[in-house]
């Protein structure tokens, strides 16, 4: 664990290669709360990007009250929906095409073929259920789920009360589940079979 | 317990933050509903499948980052719409200090008080001098702070900004240092020469 308040301190001292290790330390979480957001590589690229310029050049205004994490999560969470209320102003009617979906990658290098082809299917159908989320209800299960925030962190990063944050993941997660069924993700229909058959014995 | 209410502490529960209570009477509903079981299960699917969709930041991302910031501070040019506002502003100077911009080709963008404020709740810490210096010196322009909504500036063209707060796009210097004359707001300056101006809004 690298020392943040020492590194903010160097940052503001005027040391800018001090900041590549808060970027280090957090580029991993900033492109996923991007990429998640965005639903595309590239754009979370950039927006990570410049979100970490943002943090460098608003670093001084870190008062260091809350969590080094929690203001750059915030800053992250504001740039990304900056980012789509502007891409949804630009094209206020324009529909998801097939080619727009991610091609994701299987990290697992050992399955056969066939093991890869659902794999990367069951990856694609969870990545695009998210993007077919409000954007409300994609945010508070990306800082839940994938950065695994408590729901004070959430609650200090979206400007929610605690309650709030609670009922909206508990929404947000029957959402997913509707769209995942009516995506017929044969691992879903499987694995919800399987806990019945297990019931049942 | 109803189905509903299971289903809030279903969630709660994978997010380990139901009290103890909340956990054993979900505990007794699940032993006797098969339907909140299988969305437990359901919910516990989507949570990991969501999970294991994260990636490595690619590895040029760091490099990109410190190649921005150490660029030397270039001075930020205004947007353009900017600047036929502050050209066509500057033509009217001397006419009137509260010249009326309802033009809509000329005044794009205008924030009404709430959503000025609105947007300085989603701000964790604003220091709103530090911010007004940071902008003076990075837009070599005059910046004046304002912590209310004077209707002298309301019709400006105005932008939010990441770091809190709202900044208007004055006509020029004599509008920032009418504010300060009239309101007593602190005026921050790089040079006596900079005419493009702003009024920085703050709570
Ligand atoms: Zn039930």
């Amino acid at each position: 664990m690298i020392n943040e308040k020492s590194i903010i301190d160097q940052v503001l001292q005027g040391n800018d290669e001090a900041f590549a290790e808060l970027v280090k330390a957090y580029e991993d979480k900033v492109y996923n709360l991007c990429l998640r957001m965005c639903s595309d590589r590239e754009d979370a690229r950039d927006l990570a990007q410049e979100a970490f310029v943002k943090a460098w050049r608003g670093l001084r205004f870190y008062k260091q009250e809350s969590a080094f994490s929690t203001w750059l999560f915030r800053l992250t969470t504001n740039v990304c929906i900056d980012y789509l209320r502007q891409k949804k102003r630009r094209s206020a009617v324009s529909l998801t095409t097939d080619d727009e979906l991610l091609q994701l990658d299987v990290p697992d290098p050992s399955p056969t073929p066939e093991e890869q082809v659902q794999q990367t299917m069951a990856r694609q159908t969870v990545a695009s259920a998210m993007e077919q989320l409000e954007e409300e209800f994609r945010t508070v299960l990306t800082l839940r789920v994938v950065e695994e925030l408590s729901y004070e962190e959430i609650a200090e990063i979206l400007d929610l009360k605690v309650g709030t944050v609670k009922s909206r993941l508990a929404r947000a997660r029957e959402k997913i589940k509707k769209i995942l069924l009516k995506s017929g993700n044969d691992l879903f229909d499987h694995s919800v079979k399987k806990n019945r058959e297990e019931d049942a014995l | 317990m109803k189905c509903e209410e299971a289903l809030l502490l279903i969630s709660g529960h994978l997010d380990h933050a139901n009290t103890i209570e909340e956990e054993a009477a979900l505990q007794a509903h699940l032993s006797t509903c098969s339907a909140c079981r299988d969305v437990l299960q359901a919910f516990e699917y989507a949570d990991q499948g969501i999970a294991d969709l994260q990636e490595k930041a690619p590895e040029d991302l760091c490099d990109r980052v410190m190649e921005q910031i150490s660029q030397p501070k270039k001075k930020k040019h205004l947007r353009p719409w900017l600047g036929v506002v502050a050209a066509a502003l500057l033509l009217v100077v001397g006419v009137s200090a509260t010249v009326d911009l309802q033009e809509e080709n000329i005044v794009p963008q205008t924030a009404t008080v709430s959503e000025a404020y609105s947007v300085q709740r989603s701000v964790v810490q604003v220091d709103a001098d530090a911010l007004a210096q940071q902008i003076s010196r990075e837009r070599d322009a005059v910046v004046a702070v304002v912590r209310e909504m004077y209707y002298e500036i309301e019709t400006y063209p105005c932008e939010t900004l990441e770091e809190g707060g709202v900044l208007y796009a004055l006509p020029d210097h004599n509008a920032a240092v009418l504010l300060h004359e009239t309101y007593g707001c602190a005026i921050y300056e790089p040079n006596e020469n900079s005419d493009t101006a702003y009024a920085l809004l703050v709570p």
